[in-house]
Protein backbone atom coordinates (compact mmCIF):
# COMPACT_ATOMS: atom_id res chain seq x y z
CA UNK A 1 0.00 0.00 0.00
CA UNK A 2 2.83 2.35 0.89
CA UNK A 3 4.88 1.77 -2.01
CA UNK A 4 1.69 2.56 -4.15
CA UNK A 5 0.91 5.55 -2.37
CA UNK A 6 4.71 6.74 -2.98
CA UNK A 7 4.50 6.44 -6.67
CA UNK A 8 1.05 7.92 -7.27
CA UNK A 9 1.52 10.60 -10.41
CA UNK A 10 1.57 14.15 -8.70
CA UNK A 11 -1.27 16.04 -9.45
CA UNK A 12 -0.99 18.56 -11.93
CA UNK A 13 -2.09 21.48 -9.77
CA UNK A 14 1.06 20.59 -7.40
CA UNK A 15 3.20 21.47 -10.68
CA UNK A 16 4.36 25.40 -11.01
CA UNK A 17 1.08 26.32 -12.58
CA UNK A 18 -1.15 24.89 -9.75
CA UNK A 19 1.09 26.62 -7.07
CA UNK A 20 0.73 29.97 -8.60
CA UNK A 21 -3.07 29.93 -8.84
CA UNK A 22 -3.27 28.85 -5.61
CA UNK A 23 -1.08 31.94 -4.57
CA UNK A 24 -3.37 34.21 -6.29
CA UNK A 25 -6.11 32.95 -5.00
CA UNK A 26 -5.05 33.81 -1.74
CA UNK A 27 -4.08 37.01 -1.93
CA UNK A 28 -6.77 38.09 -4.63
CA UNK A 29 -9.90 36.28 -2.26
CA UNK A 30 -12.20 39.02 -0.87
CA UNK A 31 -11.70 37.64 2.54
CA UNK A 32 -10.21 34.95 4.66
CA UNK A 33 -12.86 32.08 4.94
CA UNK A 34 -13.24 28.07 5.78
CA UNK A 35 -15.47 27.33 2.52
CA UNK A 36 -17.90 25.47 4.38
CA UNK A 37 -19.17 27.12 7.01
CA UNK A 38 -19.61 30.78 7.93
CA UNK A 39 -18.33 31.29 10.99
CA UNK A 40 -14.41 31.43 12.00
CA UNK A 41 -13.89 29.87 15.57
CA UNK A 42 -15.18 27.47 17.56
CA UNK A 43 -17.82 28.46 20.01
CA UNK A 44 -15.91 28.55 23.36
CA UNK A 45 -17.30 28.38 26.76
CA UNK A 46 -19.63 31.41 27.82
CA UNK A 47 -20.28 32.92 24.16
CA UNK A 48 -21.41 32.45 21.23
CA UNK A 49 -19.35 32.56 18.40
CA UNK A 50 -20.20 34.94 15.11
CA UNK A 51 -22.30 32.59 13.48
CA UNK A 52 -25.64 33.95 11.61
CA UNK A 53 -28.88 32.74 12.63
CA UNK A 54 -29.30 30.45 9.78
CA UNK A 55 -26.07 28.95 10.58
CA UNK A 56 -27.03 28.06 13.98
CA UNK A 57 -30.52 27.13 13.02
CA UNK A 58 -29.11 24.70 10.10
CA UNK A 59 -26.23 22.39 12.28
CA UNK A 60 -27.41 22.83 16.18
CA UNK A 61 -31.12 22.65 17.68
CA UNK A 62 -30.90 26.21 19.51
CA UNK A 63 -32.40 24.74 22.58
CA UNK A 64 -29.48 22.28 22.64
CA UNK A 65 -26.99 25.06 22.53
CA UNK A 66 -24.99 25.55 26.18
CA UNK A 67 -22.61 28.81 26.34
CA UNK A 68 -21.82 27.10 29.58
CA UNK A 69 -19.69 24.62 27.91
CA UNK A 70 -22.53 21.94 28.87
CA UNK A 71 -25.11 20.97 26.26
CA UNK A 72 -27.71 22.78 27.24
CA UNK A 73 -28.29 26.38 28.06
CA UNK A 74 -29.12 26.82 32.06
CA UNK A 75 -31.79 28.33 31.04
CA UNK A 76 -33.79 25.81 29.41
CA UNK A 77 -35.99 23.16 30.83
CA UNK A 78 -34.60 19.79 31.99
CA UNK A 79 -37.05 18.08 29.56
CA UNK A 80 -35.26 19.42 26.71
CA UNK A 81 -32.32 17.68 27.26
CA UNK A 82 -31.47 14.01 25.64
CA UNK A 83 -33.59 11.60 27.60
CA UNK A 84 -30.25 9.89 29.59
CA UNK A 85 -28.78 13.26 30.36
CA UNK A 86 -32.33 14.44 31.71
CA UNK A 87 -32.87 11.18 33.46
CA UNK A 88 -29.56 11.39 35.32
CA UNK A 89 -30.36 15.60 35.70
CA UNK A 90 -33.35 13.98 37.86
CA UNK A 91 -31.55 11.93 39.51
CA UNK A 92 -29.21 13.57 41.16
CA UNK A 93 -31.71 16.66 41.55
CA UNK A 94 -34.09 14.34 43.71
CA UNK A 95 -31.38 12.96 45.27
CA UNK A 96 -29.97 16.12 46.65
CA UNK A 97 -34.11 16.96 47.66
CA UNK A 98 -37.31 14.41 47.54
CA UNK A 99 -34.47 11.44 48.56
CA UNK A 100 -32.18 13.14 50.58
CA UNK A 101 -32.83 11.01 53.41
CA UNK A 102 -33.25 7.55 51.05
CA UNK A 103 -30.49 5.22 50.15
CA UNK A 104 -29.21 5.79 47.35
CA UNK A 105 -28.76 2.27 45.66
CA UNK A 106 -28.67 4.31 42.01
CA UNK A 107 -25.00 5.10 43.02
CA UNK A 108 -23.44 1.43 43.22
CA UNK A 109 -21.57 0.29 40.44
CA UNK A 110 -20.44 3.52 39.18
CA UNK A 111 -24.00 4.38 38.85
CA UNK A 112 -24.98 1.24 36.66
CA UNK A 113 -27.47 -0.56 39.48
CA UNK A 114 -29.82 -2.19 38.10
CA UNK A 115 -33.72 -1.12 38.37
CA UNK A 116 -33.55 0.42 42.03
CA UNK A 117 -32.63 3.74 42.43
CA UNK A 118 -33.35 4.42 45.81
CA UNK A 119 -34.28 2.43 49.38
CA UNK A 120 -36.07 3.17 52.35
CA UNK A 121 -36.93 0.49 55.10
CA UNK A 122 -38.97 -1.75 53.08
CA UNK A 123 -39.64 0.17 49.70
CA UNK A 124 -37.29 -0.03 46.67
CA UNK A 125 -37.77 3.12 43.94
CA UNK A 126 -37.13 2.85 40.62
CA UNK A 127 -36.91 6.37 39.32
CA UNK A 128 -37.86 7.34 35.67
CA UNK A 129 -38.61 10.24 33.92
CA UNK A 130 -40.62 10.50 30.38
CA UNK A 131 -41.93 13.30 28.12
CA UNK A 132 -45.09 11.67 27.53
CA UNK A 133 -45.73 13.67 24.14
CA UNK A 134 -43.01 10.84 22.69
CA UNK A 135 -44.76 7.84 21.09
CA UNK A 136 -42.71 4.73 22.03
CA UNK A 137 -42.65 5.73 25.92
CA UNK A 138 -45.46 3.85 27.05
CA UNK A 139 -43.92 0.41 25.68
CA UNK A 140 -40.80 0.83 27.35
CA UNK A 141 -42.60 2.00 30.88
CA UNK A 142 -44.62 -1.49 30.65
CA UNK A 143 -41.38 -3.24 29.97
CA UNK A 144 -39.34 -1.79 32.74
CA UNK A 145 -42.60 -2.44 34.93
CA UNK A 146 -42.66 -5.90 34.10
CA UNK A 147 -38.52 -6.52 34.35
CA UNK A 148 -39.59 -5.05 38.36
CA UNK A 149 -41.93 -7.51 38.73
CA UNK A 150 -40.32 -10.36 37.51
CA UNK A 151 -36.94 -9.45 39.89
CA UNK A 152 -38.60 -8.93 42.95
CA UNK A 153 -36.99 -8.27 46.36
CA UNK A 154 -36.48 -8.79 49.66
CA UNK A 155 -35.51 -6.61 52.34
CA UNK A 156 -34.64 -8.29 55.85
CA UNK A 157 -36.22 -11.53 54.12
CA UNK A 158 -39.59 -9.69 53.72
CA UNK A 159 -40.77 -8.92 50.30
CA UNK A 160 -40.13 -5.50 49.11
CA UNK A 161 -42.47 -2.73 48.29
CA UNK A 162 -41.45 -2.45 44.40
CA UNK A 163 -42.32 1.29 43.56
CA UNK A 164 -42.00 2.95 40.29
CA UNK A 165 -41.46 7.03 40.53
CA UNK A 166 -42.57 8.53 37.19
CA UNK A 167 -41.24 11.90 36.90
CA UNK A 168 -42.84 13.39 33.28
CA UNK A 169 -43.11 17.07 32.33
CA UNK A 170 -45.08 19.80 33.40
CA UNK A 171 -48.68 18.90 32.14
CA UNK A 172 -47.66 15.15 31.39
CA UNK A 173 -49.47 12.80 33.70
CA UNK A 174 -52.63 11.82 32.51
CA UNK A 175 -50.85 10.72 29.61
CA UNK A 176 -49.70 8.00 31.74
CA UNK A 177 -51.96 7.50 34.26
CA UNK A 178 -52.77 3.78 32.93
CA UNK A 179 -49.58 2.80 34.15
CA UNK A 180 -51.18 2.77 37.85
CA UNK A 181 -53.22 -0.28 36.89
CA UNK A 182 -50.66 -2.04 34.96
CA UNK A 183 -48.30 -1.40 37.54
CA UNK A 184 -50.57 -3.16 40.44
CA UNK A 185 -51.02 -6.29 37.79
CA UNK A 186 -47.49 -6.93 38.21
CA UNK A 187 -46.97 -5.73 41.70
CA UNK A 188 -45.35 -2.48 41.36
CA UNK A 189 -46.90 0.92 42.88
CA UNK A 190 -46.70 2.94 39.88
CA UNK A 191 -46.39 7.01 41.27
CA UNK A 192 -46.69 9.23 38.85
CA UNK A 193 -45.81 13.41 39.31
CA UNK A 194 -44.78 16.02 37.38
CA UNK A 195 -41.16 17.34 37.39
CA UNK A 196 -40.47 20.02 38.26
CA UNK B 1 -67.76 -3.88 20.39
CA UNK B 2 -66.47 -3.84 23.63
CA UNK B 3 -63.91 -6.58 24.00
CA UNK B 4 -63.26 -9.13 27.59
CA UNK B 5 -60.27 -10.09 28.83
CA UNK B 6 -58.76 -12.60 30.66
CA UNK B 7 -56.01 -13.10 33.59
CA UNK B 8 -54.44 -16.66 33.66
CA UNK B 9 -51.87 -17.16 37.24
CA UNK B 10 -49.87 -19.72 36.84
CA UNK B 11 -47.03 -20.63 38.89
CA UNK B 12 -44.32 -18.04 38.96
CA UNK B 13 -42.15 -18.44 35.75
CA UNK B 14 -43.69 -22.44 34.92
CA UNK B 15 -43.46 -21.09 31.50
CA UNK B 16 -41.15 -20.00 28.95
CA UNK B 17 -42.50 -16.98 27.35
CA UNK B 18 -41.80 -18.78 23.17
CA UNK B 19 -44.44 -21.57 24.79
CA UNK B 20 -46.71 -19.08 26.18
CA UNK B 21 -47.25 -17.28 22.87
CA UNK B 22 -47.24 -20.95 21.08
CA UNK B 23 -50.05 -21.85 23.00
CA UNK B 24 -51.73 -18.84 22.66
CA UNK B 25 -51.12 -18.61 19.05
CA UNK B 26 -52.26 -22.02 18.34
CA UNK B 27 -55.52 -21.43 20.31
CA UNK B 28 -56.42 -18.42 18.11
CA UNK B 29 -54.75 -19.49 14.61
CA UNK B 30 -56.83 -16.71 12.87
CA UNK B 31 -56.50 -14.15 15.10
CA UNK B 32 -52.98 -14.77 16.19
CA UNK B 33 -51.74 -15.72 12.05
CA UNK B 34 -48.16 -15.93 10.96
CA UNK B 35 -49.19 -13.31 8.67
CA UNK B 36 -50.45 -10.84 11.19
CA UNK B 37 -48.22 -7.71 11.77
CA UNK B 38 -48.38 -6.65 15.70
CA UNK B 39 -46.12 -5.01 18.03
CA UNK B 40 -43.54 -6.87 19.79
CA UNK B 41 -42.43 -4.37 22.82
CA UNK B 42 -41.75 -1.28 20.59
CA UNK B 43 -41.03 -3.31 17.32
CA UNK B 44 -43.58 -3.84 14.91
CA UNK B 45 -43.32 -7.72 12.85
CA UNK B 46 -44.98 -10.16 11.58
CA UNK B 47 -47.00 -12.93 14.27
CA UNK B 48 -44.72 -15.28 12.36
CA UNK B 49 -41.32 -14.21 13.72
CA UNK B 50 -42.92 -13.81 17.47
CA UNK B 51 -41.34 -17.31 18.21
CA UNK B 52 -38.21 -17.36 17.34
CA UNK B 53 -37.63 -13.49 18.74
CA UNK B 54 -39.14 -14.81 22.20
CA UNK B 55 -36.86 -17.50 22.23
CA UNK B 56 -33.39 -15.72 21.92
CA UNK B 57 -34.56 -12.84 23.65
CA UNK B 58 -32.52 -12.42 27.26
CA UNK B 59 -36.10 -11.38 29.23
CA UNK B 60 -38.67 -13.40 30.48
CA UNK B 61 -41.49 -11.80 29.88
CA UNK B 62 -43.16 -9.46 26.70
CA UNK B 63 -45.63 -7.57 25.60
CA UNK B 64 -47.67 -7.92 22.11
CA UNK B 65 -49.88 -5.41 21.09
CA UNK B 66 -52.30 -6.92 18.23
CA UNK B 67 -55.76 -6.60 16.51
CA UNK B 68 -56.50 -3.94 18.94
CA UNK B 69 -55.78 -5.78 21.92
CA UNK B 70 -52.53 -6.98 23.99
CA UNK B 71 -51.17 -10.12 25.50
CA UNK B 72 -49.11 -9.65 28.27
CA UNK B 73 -46.73 -11.93 30.43
CA UNK B 74 -44.60 -11.30 33.14
CA UNK B 75 -43.54 -12.61 36.69
CA UNK B 76 -44.83 -11.25 40.19
CA UNK B 77 -41.60 -12.38 42.21
CA UNK B 78 -42.58 -11.13 45.61
CA UNK B 79 -46.27 -12.54 45.12
CA UNK B 80 -45.03 -16.00 43.72
CA UNK B 81 -46.69 -16.41 40.63
CA UNK B 82 -46.71 -15.11 36.55
CA UNK B 83 -49.96 -13.31 34.91
CA UNK B 84 -51.07 -14.13 31.26
CA UNK B 85 -53.05 -11.09 30.78
CA UNK B 86 -54.88 -10.95 27.39
CA UNK B 87 -56.94 -8.10 27.19
CA UNK B 88 -59.25 -6.83 24.71
CA UNK B 89 -58.99 -9.91 22.69
CA UNK B 90 -61.66 -11.98 23.79
CA UNK B 91 -65.27 -12.01 21.90
CA UNK B 92 -67.31 -13.87 24.20
CA UNK B 93 -67.40 -16.39 27.30
CA UNK B 94 -67.17 -19.31 24.41
CA UNK B 95 -63.73 -17.50 23.21
CA UNK B 96 -62.47 -17.62 26.44
CA UNK B 97 -62.44 -20.92 27.11
CA UNK B 98 -60.46 -21.49 24.52
CA UNK B 99 -57.54 -18.68 25.62
CA UNK B 100 -57.72 -20.89 28.86
CA UNK B 101 -57.72 -24.08 27.72
CA UNK B 102 -53.61 -24.48 26.65
CA UNK B 103 -52.18 -23.39 30.28
CA UNK B 104 -55.63 -25.31 32.36
CA UNK B 105 -54.73 -28.54 32.04
CA UNK B 106 -50.47 -27.92 33.20
CA UNK B 107 -49.47 -28.63 37.12
CA UNK B 108 -48.54 -24.88 37.25
CA UNK B 109 -52.11 -23.76 36.36
CA UNK B 110 -53.78 -21.63 39.27
CA UNK B 111 -56.53 -19.94 38.14
CA UNK B 112 -58.28 -17.87 34.79
CA UNK B 113 -61.48 -15.82 35.06
CA UNK B 114 -62.92 -13.59 32.22
CA UNK B 115 -64.17 -9.86 33.30
CA UNK B 116 -65.10 -6.68 30.93
CA UNK B 117 -62.40 -4.64 31.24
CA UNK B 118 -63.67 -1.15 31.74
CA UNK B 119 -65.90 -2.20 35.07
CA UNK B 120 -62.58 -3.85 36.27
CA UNK B 121 -60.34 -0.69 35.47
CA UNK B 122 -62.98 1.34 37.84
CA UNK B 123 -63.13 -0.94 40.32
CA UNK B 124 -59.25 -0.91 40.83
CA UNK B 125 -58.51 2.49 39.95
CA UNK B 126 -57.39 3.96 43.32
CA UNK B 127 -55.19 7.29 41.20
CA UNK B 128 -57.34 10.21 40.96
CA UNK B 129 -55.14 10.97 38.17
CA UNK B 130 -57.13 7.97 35.91
CA UNK B 131 -60.20 9.38 37.03
CA UNK B 132 -58.99 12.85 35.86
CA UNK B 133 -57.74 11.53 32.49
CA UNK B 134 -61.36 10.47 31.85
CA UNK B 135 -62.66 13.10 33.00
CA UNK B 136 -64.56 11.32 35.82
CA UNK B 137 -65.43 12.52 39.05
CA UNK B 138 -64.39 11.07 42.44
CA UNK B 139 -65.88 13.12 44.87
CA UNK B 140 -67.70 11.00 47.41
CA UNK B 141 -65.49 8.08 47.09
CA UNK B 142 -63.80 7.07 50.12
CA UNK B 143 -60.04 8.10 49.99
CA UNK B 144 -57.21 6.92 52.15
CA UNK B 145 -53.06 7.24 51.86
CA UNK B 146 -51.55 4.88 49.50
CA UNK B 147 -49.05 4.30 53.07
CA UNK B 148 -45.68 5.19 51.06
CA UNK B 149 -43.63 7.18 52.53
CA UNK B 150 -42.61 10.91 51.64
CA UNK B 151 -42.10 11.80 48.28
CA UNK B 152 -44.71 9.16 47.17
CA UNK B 153 -47.43 9.38 49.40
CA UNK B 154 -50.46 10.32 48.12
CA UNK B 155 -54.36 10.31 48.86
CA UNK B 156 -55.88 7.53 46.70
CA UNK B 157 -59.07 6.26 46.35
CA UNK B 158 -59.69 3.70 48.48
CA UNK B 159 -60.90 0.36 46.69
CA UNK B 160 -60.87 -2.44 49.62
CA UNK B 161 -64.30 -2.93 49.73
CA UNK B 162 -65.16 -2.91 45.88
CA UNK B 163 -66.89 -6.41 44.74
CA UNK B 164 -64.46 -6.42 41.80
CA UNK B 165 -60.99 -5.53 43.50
CA UNK B 166 -58.14 -7.43 42.40
CA UNK B 167 -55.88 -8.15 45.33
CA UNK B 168 -52.40 -9.97 44.87
CA UNK B 169 -51.48 -12.90 47.06
CA UNK B 170 -48.86 -15.24 47.69
CA UNK B 171 -49.11 -17.88 44.76
CA UNK B 172 -52.64 -16.46 43.61
CA UNK B 173 -54.40 -13.76 42.61
CA UNK B 174 -58.22 -12.35 45.33
CA UNK B 175 -60.25 -11.55 42.55
CA UNK B 176 -63.42 -12.79 40.96
CA UNK B 177 -65.07 -13.41 37.71
CA UNK B 178 -68.52 -15.05 36.37
CA UNK B 179 -66.64 -17.51 34.89
CA UNK B 180 -63.43 -18.86 36.79
CA UNK B 181 -60.77 -21.56 36.07
CA UNK B 182 -59.46 -23.36 39.55
CA UNK B 183 -56.59 -25.54 39.25
CA UNK B 184 -55.90 -27.68 42.08
CA UNK B 185 -53.23 -25.72 42.89
CA UNK B 186 -55.18 -22.81 43.36
CA UNK B 187 -57.73 -24.78 45.77
CA UNK B 188 -54.43 -25.89 48.00
CA UNK B 189 -53.88 -22.64 48.46
CA UNK B 190 -57.25 -21.01 49.61
CA UNK B 191 -58.05 -24.25 51.62
CA UNK B 192 -60.96 -25.12 49.59
CA UNK B 193 -61.66 -28.64 48.52
CA UNK B 194 -63.99 -29.88 45.71
CA UNK B 195 -66.05 -31.07 47.81
CA UNK B 196 -67.08 -27.93 49.91
CA UNK B 197 -67.47 -26.52 46.45
CA UNK B 198 -69.96 -28.60 45.72
CA UNK B 199 -72.19 -28.02 48.17
CA UNK B 200 -72.81 -24.32 47.08
CA UNK B 201 -75.96 -24.71 44.73
CA UNK B 202 -75.58 -21.03 43.58
CA UNK B 203 -72.35 -21.96 41.84
CA UNK B 204 -72.53 -24.12 38.08
CA UNK B 205 -69.67 -26.73 38.72
CA UNK B 206 -68.04 -28.28 35.86
CA UNK B 207 -65.00 -30.71 36.35
CA UNK B 208 -62.80 -30.31 32.85
CA UNK B 209 -61.09 -32.99 31.48
CA UNK B 210 -57.53 -31.36 32.34
CA UNK B 211 -58.95 -31.82 36.14
CA UNK B 212 -59.48 -27.93 36.66
CA UNK B 213 -62.41 -26.83 37.69
CA UNK B 214 -64.81 -24.54 35.72
CA UNK B 215 -67.15 -22.42 38.01
CA UNK B 216 -69.94 -20.31 36.52
CA UNK B 217 -72.33 -17.68 38.86
CA UNK B 218 -73.71 -16.18 35.43
CA UNK B 219 -73.97 -16.53 31.89
CA UNK B 220 -72.42 -13.01 31.23
CA UNK B 221 -69.43 -11.05 32.66
CA UNK B 222 -70.16 -8.54 35.76
CA UNK B 223 -70.58 -5.04 34.60
CA UNK B 224 -71.58 -3.27 38.07
CA UNK B 225 -71.20 -3.32 41.51
CA UNK B 226 -74.86 -3.61 42.29
CA UNK B 227 -77.83 -5.79 43.13
CA UNK B 228 -77.42 -9.09 42.22
CA UNK B 229 -74.13 -8.60 40.87
CA UNK B 230 -72.87 -7.08 44.10
CA UNK B 231 -74.42 -10.21 46.00
CA UNK B 232 -72.75 -12.74 43.76
CA UNK B 233 -69.27 -11.01 43.82
CA UNK B 234 -69.42 -10.55 47.14
CA UNK B 235 -70.34 -14.24 47.74
CA UNK B 236 -68.15 -15.72 45.49
CA UNK B 237 -65.26 -13.88 47.16
CA UNK B 238 -66.07 -14.57 50.84
CA UNK B 239 -66.52 -18.12 49.60
CA UNK B 240 -63.06 -18.62 47.21
CA UNK B 241 -61.39 -16.51 49.86
CA UNK B 242 -62.74 -16.55 52.98
CA UNK B 243 -59.61 -17.75 54.29
CA UNK B 244 -57.79 -14.38 53.88
CA UNK B 245 -61.00 -11.89 53.80
CA UNK B 246 -62.03 -13.62 57.21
Amino acid sequence: MNRAAKHKPRSSLFGPLGLFLLLALALFAPQNRVWAFSVSAVPGVGSIAAASPTFVGENYDPFRYDPSGYTVAPNTTVWSKNPLTRGSDIESTLARTDYKDWFNVGQLDKGKFPLVDFQRGNNLVSLKSVDTTGSRWMKSMQDHIRDLGTRGATVGGNPASMILDLRVQPGGAQAASSLGEFGKKFGVNVVIKEFP
Amino acid sequence: MMRLSVDIITDFMAFAPHEVWKRLQNSHLELLGDDVVGELGENECRLASVEDKLRSASKRHFGLSVSGGEIQYGHINNYAHSLIWVQNLVRDMADADLWVEPFCSASEFVQAWVYEPDYIRWQNAEDPLVYQAAGKSWQGLPMKSNGLPFPLEQTVIDTSQNPGRRVLRKGYVEAVGAIMWLGSAFLNRVGLSVAELRSESWLDIEELSSGALKIKVMDEVFTTAEADQEKLQNGLRSLLFRSVTA
